[in-house]
């Protein structure tokens, strides 16, 4: 298997979701960090523990109204 | 029609590095704040929404208020969208939000103008590295990109 993509996905929010496919540890943070630098600033990183890996969540701040 | 609350022109609301998102990546979740930076895509998202945009000009407000932006987005409404640089070369978009007639042109919040924004910023950052990219519009009414190589 040899499929490496960058899925980007962007609600009608205007929110984000970037996952690389079939990337390996450091591969997968060089695939999509175009992307982080060209559409958002990065606010904060952090590593989640490997049984995380595949929970889905996202977090919405809501701002105005 | 419902009423207008507070004085002529507190309706006027700014949106700059409001969003947050966290982002899935492996066993990493990195938060990314949105920024309209590039001007080209945001030309580019206000094309396909078949709005123009104007260079140094003014936004109409409530009433008789106007606001000057950098850039100006003019939408078919009574109202527009000023655009101004920042500092960090941000930009930041000023619009007035009563009665829903900017909602109507580009979502909540800007929210439809931000999902274009970004999938014109990412998709000319693909080309120019030689990526391929195919777009997707899915029922939900999120857009997919699949980038890979060529």
């Amino acid at each position: 298997m040899n499929t490496r993509t960058v899925e980007l996905t962007i609600t009608p929010e205007g929110e984000l979701d970037i996952q690389a496919v079939g990337f390996h540890g450091a591969d997968c943070e060089q695939a999509t960090a175009f992307l982080e630098e060209a559409l958002g600033q990065v606010a904060g990183r952090h590593r989640k523990p490997e049984r995380f890996r595949r929970a889905q969540s996202r977090q919405h701040q809501g701002v105005g109204g | 029609m419902p009423s207008r609350l507070g004085l002529p022109g507190s309706g006027w609301l700014a949106f700059n590095r409001q969003r947050s998102t966290i982002i899935k990546k492996m066993s990493h979740w990195t938060t990314i704040q949105t920024q309209i930076r590039d001007i080209v895509a945001l030309r580019a998202a206000c094309a396909e929404l078949n709005l123009t945009v104007l260079e140094n000009a003014e936004a109409r407000g409530y009433g008789t208020n106007r606001h000057r932006g950098d850039y100006v987005i003019r939408l078919n409404g009574p109202y527009d969208i000023a655009v101004t640089r920042q500092a960090d070369s941000s930009f930041t978009l000023l619009t007035d939000w009563w009665d829903g007639h900017v909602e109507r042109q580009v979502g909540r919040n800007f929210g439809r103008l931000l999902q274009l924004y970004a999938v014109h910023k990412a998709t000319h950052e693909a080309r120019k590295r030689g990526l391929s990219v195919q777009r997707k519009l899915l029922q939900n009414g999120n857009i997919k990109l699949n980038i890979g190589r060529i």
